[in-house]
């Protein structure tokens, strides 16, 4: 379970966040929506720790996410992955090496057999072929780096899994592939995901609820039908905009 | 109100200043840390010792040839004009360069080299989200980027500064045998009577302090790096700003430092 409790964050004297507070437990797939620049990058940053809150506590199962302990913020960050909005690969090495740095590093695969298996499994999870496994991130396209940054984040195989936009950037072909990856994760591994999106269809049709951030507070908490029947003006925006009738 | 403008100021670089220093200081444990537990990496190591260091020497030659041709011709005036013969302008020039020259005017090419390069691609990672991409991998910025680095840095200084210590005291030696009439045989015999191991220790330890400094003054940069483009050039440009003012700085002190001991 992750559980955020008042949390407040500002940068240079303007509030991004104010008093955020929700959980998601087990097994559910959160899509939290909201408008450019409202704060969902920070957000789910500050779950694994690369921002720190002004004030308020997160905690990731029983770990409170804590920078003076680094030992417990390895292992919340071990635990819930987090795809960057930008694919954030590491251009001095190959897609291989990108995605079984973290295997590495944490010592969670030793044998390079076991390591090649578990790179080409992910990489066949996010639909790209073993072709790109030598070339270097610079050399692939938005949307590939991207499904290979998604590859990455899965190769550790994490129990949560935040992901900031993965859609935006991507074909469409791709953008339903991805989807189902993220149900299928969710219902058949019973992996815990949280999926900042502009993507509203993706919203009603994956996600298990929806959290609407407006003005640096949540306006809409709920599932998808309730979300549909919404009164909120920017929930309705939100459908409209994206030219999607209920 | 210019005195608290101007009291925040100093607040701020001396905050900087420190915040740097500390930065040195992690590295430099973070190495110890890599050695000691041999987690090594010799591949990012061995990379950033041919970037920093082997593809720099054709321009460090060529640079640091012309400054002992130069000091050549001015020790030569200065010393007709004084002394009135310039039997001595070898010693002089080559004590000039080994203690001082060499080591600063190499680390100030070094830096606007690599400097502005480090401080980029740093910047630019911070910017491309891969820093905070290194860390969800349980991977220390400090122990992954900058400790290579500062290894090549410091290897590529040294060495630098004595490859090209020997192309401008042969410069040197080639020029006074035109200018002076000085044969080499007299030259070298003159420069290695008054050279002494104290002045080439002295130019090892100017060298790595210097090599040392300009990794850790980029990385600086480029990890507090803004967040748009142009704060990546900006990050370039203080980074060798602040290094070369380090490095004369430092200068001094260890000069100081050495007429003193
Ligand atoms: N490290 C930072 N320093 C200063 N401002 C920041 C930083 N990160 C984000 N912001 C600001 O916080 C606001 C929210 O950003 P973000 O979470 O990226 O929005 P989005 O909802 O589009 O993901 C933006 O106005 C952004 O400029
Ligand atoms: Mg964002």
């Amino acid at each position: 379970m992750i559980n955020i409790n008042k949390l407040c964050k500002s940068f240079d004297n303007r509030k991004i966040l104010e008093n955020i507070s929700f959980s998601v437990v087990k097994g559910e797939c959160v899509f939290i929506l909201g408008k450019s620049g409202v704060g969902k990058s920070v957000l789910l940053k500050n779950i694994v720790g690369l921002v720190l809150p002004d004030s308020g506590t997160i905690t990731v199962g029983e770990i409170k996410v804590d920078a003076q302990r680094p030992e417990e913020l390895s292992l919340i960050r071990q635990r819930c992955g987090l795809v960057f909005q930008f694919p954030a690969l590491l251009d001095s090495v190959t897609v291989f090496e990108n995605i079984c740095f973290g295997l590495r590093a944490r010592g969670l695969l030793t044998s390079q057999v076991e390591i090649a298996a578990r790179v080409k499994e992910k990489l066949k999870l996010v639909g790209l072929s073993e072709v790109v496994l030598d070339q270097m991130p610079t050399e692939l396209s938005f949307g590939t780096q991207k499904r290979v940054s998604i590859a990455r984040t899965l190769a550790v195989e994490p129990e949560y899994l935040l992901f900031d936009e993965p859609t935006t950037g991507m074909d469409p072909i791709a953008t339903a592939g991805l989807n189902q990856l993220i149900k299928n994760l969710t219902v058949k591994l019973g992996v815990t995901s949280i999926v900042v999106s502009h993507d509203i269809k993706s919203a009603l049709a994956v996600g298990t609820r929806i959290i609407l951030l407006e003005d640096g507070g949540i306006v809409f908490d709920g599932k998808p039908g309730e979300f549909k029947s919404s009164s909120i003006t920017l929930a309705q925006e939100f459908q409209m905009g994206f030219g999607y009738h209920a | 109100m210019i005195m608290t403008w101007l009291g925040r100021a100093l607040i701020l670089k001396v905050g900087e200043f420190l915040a740097t220093f500390f930065l040195w200081i992690s590295t430099v444990l973070s190495m110890i840390k890599q050695l000691l537990k041999l987690k090594f990496r010799a591949r990012e190591t061995l990379l950033q010792m041919y970037l920093l260091g082997v593809q720099s020497v054709l321009i460090m030659v060529v640079a640091m040839g012309f400054v002992g041709l130069m000091l050549i011709i001015e020790l030569a005036f200065h010393m007709n004009l004084v002394l009135k013969h310039d039997s001595l302008v070898p010693a002089f020039s080559a004590l000039l360069m080994v203690r001082e020259l060499g080591p600063v005017i190499t680390c100030l090419l070094l830096t606007s080299r690599i400097g502005a390069g480090i401080a980029a691609e740093i910047g630019s990672m911070k910017i491309s989200e891969q820093l905070d991409a290194l860390k969800m991998l349980s991977i220390d910025p400090i122990d992954y980027l900058v400790v290579p680095r500062w290894i090549g840095s410091v290897f590529a200084a040294v060495t630098l500064t004595v490859i090209s210590l020997a192309i401008a005291i042969w410069g040197g030696a080639f020029l006074a045998a035109q200018k002076l009439g000085t044969s080499p045989g007299e030259y070298f015999n003159t420069v290695f009577f008054f050279v002494k191991f104290p002045d080439l220790a002295h130019c090892i330890v100017k060298s790595a302090v210097f090599g040392s400094l300009i990794p850790i003054v980029a990385a600086y940069q480029g990890f507090n790096c803004g967040s748009d483009s142009a704060a990546v050039g900006e990050a370039a440009t203080q980074a060798v700003v602040r290094t070369s003012l380090y490095i004369i700085i430092a200068d001094f002190l260890l000069t100081y430092l050495f007429y003193a001991i």
